[in-house]
């Protein structure tokens, strides 16, 4: 595995921005292949069912709903929708960092490495956040806290997990800066967040993410407080580290252009269901779900007209109060037909392997063909 | 000379001394004019309780029973010779007992503040950080402990509790610390509480959360420093609340017994000749007003300081 890295990154390491596919790729190949040394179960982390609810005055928000997926040893995993699609729940779930109340994680089951999270105890799982399962959030200006320095923030875990010395640690540390890209890593060890860009600030909360060596980062719109040049910077960070320690990604995006270039497999989620999933040269290709190819068409396009309007998915998506035994995307569906308001379609195999879709116009003697 | 053409700045810039929030609090504290006022009055008290005794230019138990004999058995003016603030009527310098008083005060202020953070920090912190019947349990309680008249509490306290030792410890005071700290420690828990209530929503506690950092360090090293601001604010405006509640008990004779003399207790003799020798009660109260000024003027400084955001809003 050693081996494995330092060859990585030896191929890796003079591309800074810009990375030609293949070189992604391979380096990708090899740390999937890699990463599943010492493996527990078939895949890193297998959701069954799971579904979390929030338990509301207005009453009970379905928001993730019996969603099935699974992240292999080493592999980039896209959750993409729109917002309130219940991508995020879905990861806080894994964490178990759902707010309770009002939130609770109601069925299902969340095998991490052949541990079942579910059943842990609250300090065993404490043990295994950050140390086994690492967190990016959304907002690196809030997400560190004002009053620590950088250095005291990623050694945090370091010290909680991993029992080093002090100066064990400390080097650590310095390794960590060093490696998510901060110029002169030791002499920003004590400074405060403050002193940090936003686009630096999401470099230590990679730094912090990694800080252990988790298998799984769970990186919830890792990007989306970013500019877009910052963005791209960050994106390839998390690409070139996750492939360097063989990290599987589960990857929190409602930027398809982002899903596209990062992942390996995408699952599409609409109103707290998985309503796609496949890998991203199927799913990019040929959507078989009426949701993707209005996510899809609504990208704007570089030989787009000036002065047209950007193209939408009409409508909002339905409130997660008692859904109705329908196809939850049927009233903003240009191809709806009776059955899609009358029943709801289950998740069924499609063409390509690895494919699958929730929708009734696209299975077999469906109407789209 | 001409030729003396030193390049300058190409030297790298060493890299600014790392300023926490704390320094650049500090920073704004010693603009504002008011606080460094209250800095100023509050190091001189500081400085009185410490070396009092050291600068005195008498002990305060001591008797100048001459001077008073030669001045017909009346308390000495001020700007007598030997006594510049005058004697009371049993000839005991004032500055001196001032003095001894300014101890009195500073022990009260600190201990009673160490006491009430020591009681209404935790359970403010559990209160917030647990919520729930934890949070009401706990908040009930202080309900209950605020409703009750202080003064009423302390002097009760301090009844019941004179002939032990426990009364008896540090000339009495020990008592009326920890009575006064007993019913102060309900505005620092509350606002420990909102503190932590309102924090642990934030997004870098979440983050802790996500990297497994324990509960204790989370409200320790997370919640309570973020917090930290109002409750020093509250504290440092809770010093001159002591220092009053000390006085005034002082002055019915509760806490410190005589020879020793605590503000208080100086204006209570002091006024049984406040139309002869009106300067018996005044430079006690004249002490004692300087010093709930010095903190008071400190404590809304630390506000600003501490929450620039607040500032011109109150």
């Amino acid at each position: 595995m050693v081996g494995a890295d330092e060859e990585i990154s030896a191929a890796d390491a003079p591309t800074i921005v810009e990375l030609s596919a293949d070189d992604v790729l391979r380096a990708r190949t090899d740390a999937v292949a890699n990463a599943g040394l010492g493996r527990k179960a078939d895949h890193l982390l297998e959701v069954r069912g799971l579904s979390t609810h929030f338990f509301t005055p207005d009453g009970v928000v379905q928001a993730v709903d019996d969603v099935t997926f699974n992240v292999g040893y080493g592999e980039t995993l896209g959750l993409v929708g729109e917002s309130g699609c219940g991508k995020s729940v879905s990861a806080l779930s894994i964490a178990r960092l759902v707010p309770d109340p009002p939130g609770r994680i109601v069925s299902g089951s969340i095998l991490f490495d052949g541990i079942d999270v579910l059943k842990l105890s609250t300090e065993d799982m404490r043990k295994l956040r950050g140390k086994e399962i690492g967190f990016i959030f959304q907002d690196p200006l809030t997400s560190l806290n004002p009053t620590l320095t950088i250095g005291y923030q990623i050694g945090e875990a370091i010290k909680e997990h991993m029992g080093l010395s002090s100066k064990a640690a400390q080097e650590r540390i310095t390794e960590l800066l060093a490696k998510v890209g901060i110029p002169r890593p030791k002499d920003r060890l004590n400074d405060y967040p403050f002193q940090f860009s936003g686009g630096m600030r999401q470099r230590v909360m990679i730094a912090i993410a990694l800080s252990c060596d988790p298998k799984l980062i769970l990186a919830d719109e890792p990007t989306t407080a970013l500019d877009v040049t910052i963005q791209a910077q960050i994106l390839e960070l998390i690409q070139r580290l996750s492939s360097e320690f063989g990290t599987a990604v589960l990857l929190i995006t409602h930027d398809l252009g982002i899903a596209a270039g990062m992942c390996d497999r995408v699952n599409v989620m609409y109103a707290g269901r998985i309503v796609e999933t496949g890998t991203v040269d199927t799913l990019f290709e040929n959507p078989r779900m009426p949701y993707a190819w209005g996510l899809l068409d609504s990208l704007p396009r570089i030989d787009d007209v000036r002065g047209d309007r950007l193209r939408t998915i009409e409508g909002m998506p339905p409130l997660l109060i008692a859904p109705p035994k329908a196809c939850r995307f049927a009233p903003r569906c240009d191809y709806a037909r009776d059955i899609c308001v009358n029943s709801e379609p289950e998740l069924t195999p499609r063409a390509e392997p690895e494919h699958a879709a929730r929708c009734w116009a696209t299975e077999p003697g469906g109407w789209i063909g | 000379m001409a030729t003396n053409t030193t390049v300058v700045g190409t030297r790298v810039a060493k890299p600014k001394a790392t300023s926490g929030p704390w320094r650049e609090a500090a920073g704004r504290l010693v603009k504002n004019k008011l606080a460094v006022v209250g800095l100023v009055i509050v190091a001189l008290f500081l400085f009185c309780g410490i070396f009092g005794p050291l600068i005195a230019p008498w002990p305060y138990q001591v008797q100048d029973l001459q001077a008073v004999f030669a001045n017909g058995n009346r308390p000495l003016p001020p700007l007598s010779p030997n006594h510049i603030l005058g004697t009371d009527q049993l000839g005991r310098d004032l500055l001196s007992r001032l003095l001894d008083g300014a101890r009195i005060s500073v022990t009260v202020a600190f201990v009673v503040q160490a006491v009430i953070i020591l009681i209404g920090v935790p359970i403010g912190a559990l209160a917030g950080w647990f919520g729930g019947r934890i949070d009401n349990f706990l908040m009930r309680l202080t309900d209950v402990i605020y409703a009750f008249p202080d003064l009423l509490f302390i002097i009760l306290l301090s009844v019941a509790f004179r002939e032990t030792a426990f009364g008896q410890a540090l000339d009495g005071l020990f008592l009326v610390f920890v009575a006064i700290g007993l019913v102060g420690w309900v505005t620092v828990a509350r606002l420990t509480r909102g503190q932590l209530l309102s924090l642990k929503e934030t997004e870098f506690v979440e983050a802790a959360k996500a990297i497994g950092v324990s509960d204790r360090k989370i409200v320790t090293r997370h919640l309570l420093p973020n917090g930290m601001g109002p409750i020093i604010v509250a504290v440092t405006l809770g010093i001159p609340v002591a220092i009053l509640a000390e006085a005034t008990l002082a002055y019915i004779g509760i806490g410190v017994q005589p020879p020793r003399a605590s503000w208080g207790s100086l204006i209570a003799e002091g006024q049984k000749f406040i139309r002869s020798e009106p300067h018996l009660v005044l430079f006690p109260a004249i002490f004692i007003a300087l010093a709930l000024i010095g903190f008071t003027f400190l404590g809304d400084g630390l506000r600003d300081a501490l929450d620039p955001k607040l500032k011109g809003k109150q």
